[in-house]
């Protein structure tokens, strides 16, 4: 099983009481999700929609590779390789 | 976090000044061109800087700029069409409005940051007296440093801890601003609202000498 290091953007540190880093062990991306979800409740909804697919506002990088354009959820997470949680940045402007 | 609130911002007044130079900058175009084919003002930036150990302030150190792939991601376009556009209105489907940072440069932002000893606490954008200088058919709601709808539910999703609004007024020939800022919507229950962030200026440092012989109190 592979250990992932996960970063925690601050926008998700009230998740892991603020941590900026918790190491998880899991295969895949999806598996690192669960992982996250079991110590520290509330990624999952983060995360993924009710359909279980990755949230538009949350991107997942496996060092400099975008997961949604690898394999997604299924994105093999080798041990060692530290994993980044990046929500979007966006706003609005005129009405 | 446990016990943090993250309720005040602390920042000196001309760390924002790229970001304001650029505010200008577009609010002016905007005004010069309103006759014509109005350009839209859009401005906006990253906020970098470090938690306090009280839990209580941010404080805010520097302005990071990205790239907009509001026109041009598309994960981007379909929240836009599936979701901001039928639930805010016709007028986001002009790709003029509306920002979101290319999610590559928030990653590199990130990095940089980190090495530094700096955390990306959130964005700053602006906003326009639309009523005022906008087309006369858009005149019908009202900017300022608060939040909208829109807004709303972005900071809800992103989650970010700060989010700043700067919002311009025109009085006569001068241009006044006011700055906000406002935390997260809660993401468990949708019907909260933004809460807002008390913004404080460095004022002066205090004298070595002052804080050793009389404590930090």
């Amino acid at each position: 099983m592979g250990m992932v290091k996960v970063r925690v953007p601050t926008a998700m540190r009230p998740l892991t009481d603020g941590t900026p880093e918790v190491t998880i062990v899991g295969d895949t991306v999806r598996d690192v999700i669960e992982g996250l979800e079991s110590g520290y409740p509330g990624f999952r909804e983060r995360l993924l929609s009710d359909e279980g697919t990755q949230r538009r506002f949350v991107n997942i990088y496996i060092d400099e590779d975008d997961v949604r354009y690898r394999e997604g959820l299924d994105t093999p997470t080798p041990s060692g390789v530290t994993l980044w949680l990046v929500p979007a940045v966006a706003g609005g402007s005129a009405p | 976090m446990t016990g943090m609130t993250n309720s005040i911002a602390l920042m000196d007044w001309w760390m924002l000044t790229d970001f304001i130079d650029e505010t200008i900058y577009q609010y002016r175009t905007s005004l010069k061109t309103r006759d014509t084919e109005q350009h839209l003002p859009r401005s906006w930036g990253l906020l970098l800087g470090t938690f306090d150990p009280d839990g209580e302030a941010m404080r805010v150190k520097e302005v990071a700029f990205g790239t907009n792939v509001r026109e041009t991601d598309e994960t981007v376009l379909a929240e836009f069409e599936e979701v901001i556009v039928p639930c805010f209105g016709k007028p986001y489907a002009n790709g003029g409005r509306g920002f979101w940072c290319s999610n590559l440069d928030v990653l590199q932002i990130t990095r940089d940051a980190a090495a530094r000893g700096l955390e990306v606490l959130g964005s700053i954008h602006s906003h326009p007296d639309w009523h005022q200088i906008g087309p006369e058919h858009e005149r019908g709601q009202r900017l300022s440093q608060t939040p909208t709808a829109m807004d709303e539910y972005l900071f809800r999703n992103t989650g970010w801890p700060l989010n700043m609004i700067c919002y311009l007024e025109s009085r006569d020939n001068e241009i006044f601003h006011t700055l906000a800022a406002w935390g997260p919507p809660s993401f468990v229950d949708k019907d909260k609202g933004a809460d807002p962030i008390t913004i404080r200026y460095t004022l002066a440092r205090r004298a070595l000498k002052e804080v050793v012989s009389h404590g930090n109190g």
